[in-house]
């Protein structure tokens, strides 16, 4: 277990980077208003320009950060890691955003790319909106579970519970 | 977020099952699945950014 201020330094350096990352998506997120609406070509050249350094070196740094530091806050603590329903599903989708985010980095950087060359229409690109969105939607959720802890032992921390409250008595 | 605000390990003699709020997270994660694979299949399953405004 981590002591208290190594514990205080983790949670403060997880809840700057989760929240971060949301920021970032926000940033992206917006890019797509003129990449979409935009008449201007310069403005919307600009905005698919933008996405790449954005995702390279905003959202997965702080996604990067904001899943390992979980991950130290979750085994240095009581809570651990498959022990409670709201820790293990913050994981899973957190892990499964940070996955998707690098696996799209590829198709983000042919659209940047694809934007710097004068001759290409960049009307046709069409905008990275539905990713955007749904980053944005799926890391709402560890969010919410963060802050609401709902009750709910796994079988795993069940039976760490059970054994615990075990020992006690066997050592009496 | 971990923190101490709650006491983590409460237990009762068998286990519990599956709480109402993972079961209706599962749902809703089963029907945007479903919704979104549809969603692919409408526009012939290519995956690729600018798919998803024409």
């Amino acid at each position: 277990m981590m002591s208290p201020p190594v514990r205080k330094l983790m949670l403060t350096v997880h809840v700057a980077s989760s929240v971060g990352w949301l920021g970032a998506i926000a940033a992206y997120l917006a890019l797509n208003v003129p990449a979409l609406a935009s008449n201007n070509e310069q403005n919307v050249r600009a905005a698919y320009l933008m996405m790449e350094p954005v995702m390279r070196y905003a959202l997965i740094p702080l996604a990067a950060t904001s899943v390992a530091t979980g991950v130290i806050q979750a085994l240095g603590t009581p809570w651990g890691l498959f022990r409670h329903y709201w820790v293990t599903i913050s994981l899973a989708l957190t892990t499964f955003a940070f996955a998707i985010l690098l696996l799209h980095l590829p198709a983000v950087e042919d659209l940047t790319a694809a934007a710097m060359d004068p001759t290409a229409d960049v009307d046709e690109l069409g905008g990275d909106l539905f990713h955007s969105v749904g980053g944005l939607v799926v890391l709402l959720v560890p969010l919410v579970l963060n802050i609401y802890k709902p009750r709910g032992l796994t079988r795993y921390g069940w039976r760490q519970a059970q054994r615990r409250s075990a020992e006690p008595s066997a050592a009496g | 977020m971990t923190d101490r605000q709650r006491s983590p390990d409460k237990t009762t003699a068998a286990h519990p099952g599956l709480p109402r709020w993972v079961k209706l997270l599962a749902l809703g994660t089963v029907v945007v699945v479903a919704v979104l694979i549809v969603a692919m299949l409408l526009i012939g399953g290519e995956h690729r950014p600018g798919m998803h405004n024409a």
